[in-house]
């Protein structure tokens, strides 16, 4: 009784939960998602547009320079590798820093030894890596994803040391009886049960790894996002730098979305029974 | 079928505790068999020996004569903790099939065994949710139901009733009682229910407090039928539970049982 009076309270005191039409609900919907952006928009646009400056292009000029710019071979000449490049790096991280991560999370004599060997390495700011891999591995492809592994695979690991290492006892217990062990153990009760640790620590990369991508390339690079920002600059094509900056904020987001969507599905019984997205370690 | 010569058990580390000293007893084939201590006299570790899940220290743990090393093939445990002992991100179906694909069961005698187990438990209708979405008397059947696919020859049970309330707990004691009737699996339960175990127990081994010993083996001579409330109101029922009482109580205060207790109590059996 009392909690559904209670339950009532909030919502009467919550303003836009008023009874409305599907119709009407969907436009309010609309506009507390497009509402900030467009307002940033506008604001942008009379900023720039009372205060003209070279530097700081209105919103329209940046618009006819993201046309011209990105409508073109840049997509499969810059944009396509840079994600190419990307992807393999992240990927190559995700398999690295599970497979690491269950076998040091699985074994305690590993963990004793690896684990401040690990810290120390997370602590190391990713792009001081860049010059370093640069000598390592020249300027070419391998060199990119390189710098992109050697960034992302440390959240991965960590977090997956974490996961596989809290695996519950009485679940555990529970796969012994019943003769789950070996592949058959990781695939049923290992990953899964360390899979929101592990969905944590690749979400941590992938903004990890878009950082390094345009680091990686901005360093020694004649293609890429990265790349074509800095030339941009250097020629002071300040539109076309901007409209650079927005498709990098666009790459983000979308991966953003897409990673979500994954995690959706990948995590879909510990999201419905409550269960928070699981913190880095 | 259970045989368990001079277990003991010590956990190492600081001055080493000793939590079983010295445990013999055996369960026949198609028994149950009930075991009480008083709290902290080492029930779990008793049944984690016997599971294969800790290796004792001295003596052995024997089933079907051959010796426990590991968990060993054909015996099913059914834990306290149903909310851990259940794999969330699988369906109840799932969850049921999973150790028999381990087993190497086909697919077509899988799905039987598992439709089967969950009518039994009255669950068929619940194969397609997942543990988190039924309440814990509902996660409890799914962990007997699962135990019961792998059609164990023993059925190890660590304090099962314990995380239910009193209805549902009956409800499940019944359930058991029926399920073990009509399957015969020799049946050891670890419970610090008094009540419970003489209910359940064709048998109910009393242990000491730590380090542990049997302290009594007593056979429980009410009739074979039970019922909540006919078993309970029994005169018979009342004298064995006061007489287990009794033994944990001396348990407790660090007696070990005087023999004097149990002769009453079959003395006045019917």
């Amino acid at each position: 009784m009392s909690t559904a009076r209670t339950g009532r309270d909030k919502r009467t005191s919550a303003a836009d939960e008023r009874p409305a039409g599907p119709l009407r609900r969907a436009g309010l919907r609309l506009l507390r998602v497009l509402g900030l952006p467009v307002l940033l928009i506008l604001g942008w646009w009379a900023y720039s547009s009372a205060s003209p400056t070279f530097y700081l292009p209105t919103p329209g000029r940046v618009a006819t320079a993201f046309a011209k710019v990105w409508f073109s071979a840049r997509i499969t000449e810059d944009v396509l590798p840079s994600v190419g490049r990307l992807l393999t790096g992240y990927a190559l991280a995700g398999l690295l820093g599970v497979g690491l991560g269950v076998a040091i999370g699985s074994s305690r004599t590993l963990r004793a030894a690896a684990e401040p060997v690990l810290e120390f390495f997370r602590a190391v700011p990713p792009p001081v890596l860049v010059p370093l891999i640069m000598l390592l591995a020249g300027l070419d492809t391998a060199m990119k994803v390189l710098v992109i592994v050697s960034g992302c695979v440390w959240p991965v690991l960590l977090n997956t040391v974490e996961g596989v290492r809290a695996v519950d006892e009485v679940l555990d217990d529970t796969g012994r009886c019943f003769g789950l062990h070996g592949v058959a153990r990781l695939r049923h009760l290992v990953l899964p049960a360390a899979s929101p640790q592990i969905m944590a620590g690749l979400r941590q990369a992938l903004s990890i790894g878009i950082i390094l991508m345009v680091i990686g390339e901005m360093f020694a690079s004649t293609s890429g996002l990265g790349h074509t920002v800095v030339l941009f600059q250097r020629g002071f094509a300040i539109p076309e730098m901007w409209s650079g900056i927005v498709v990098l904020g666009l790459l983000g987001f979308g991966l953003s979305l897409a990673f979500r969507a994954v995690e959706r599905r990948i995590l879909a019984w510990h999201l419905a029974r409550g269960g928070e997205r699981g913190r880095h370690a | 079928m259970l045989e368990i010569t001079g277990l003991g058990k010590v956990y190492e580390g600081r001055g080493g505790v000793e939590a079983l000293r010295k445990i013999d007893f055996r369960v026949a084939d198609g028994d149950l068999v009930c075991v009480v201590g008083p709290s902290g006299c080492g029930k779990t570790t008793l049944l984690k020996c016997l599971a294969g899940l800790l290796s004792p220290t001295t003596g052995e743990v024997r089933v079907a004569g051959r010796r426990v090393t590991g968990p060993p093939p054909g015996m099913a445990v059914v834990f306290q903790e149903y909310g851990r002992s259940l794999f969330p991100w699988m369906t109840v179906r799932k969850n049921v099939e999973l150790p028999l694909r381990e087993k190497k069961v086909p697919a077509p005698r899988r799905r039987e065994l598992v439709e089967e187990a969950l009518s039994a438990v009255g669950l068929a209708g619940a194969a397609a949710a997942h543990p988190w979405q039924l309440s814990g008397g509902m996660q409890q059947r799914v962990a007997i139901a699962r135990a019961l696919a792998y059609e164990p020859r023993v059925l190890l049970m660590d304090e099962p009733f314990a995380a239910v309330d009193a209805q549902t707990r009956a409800e499940l004691e019944d359930l058991l009682l029926t399920l073990w009737r009509r399957l015969g699996v020799t049946t050891l339960l670890v419970t610090h229910d008094i009540d419970e175990a003489v209910y359940l127990g064709r048998r109910v081994i009393v242990l000491s407090s730590a380090p542990t010993v049997v302290q009594e083996d007593l056979p429980i001579d009410l009739p074979a039928a039970r019922d909540q409330i006919t078993t309970r109101s029994a005169p018979r029922f009342a004298e064995l539970r006061a007489h287990v009482y009794a033994q944990i109580k001396h348990a407790k205060n660090g007696v070990t049982g005087g023999d004097a207790p149990v002769r009453e109590a079959e003395q006045s059996g019917p």
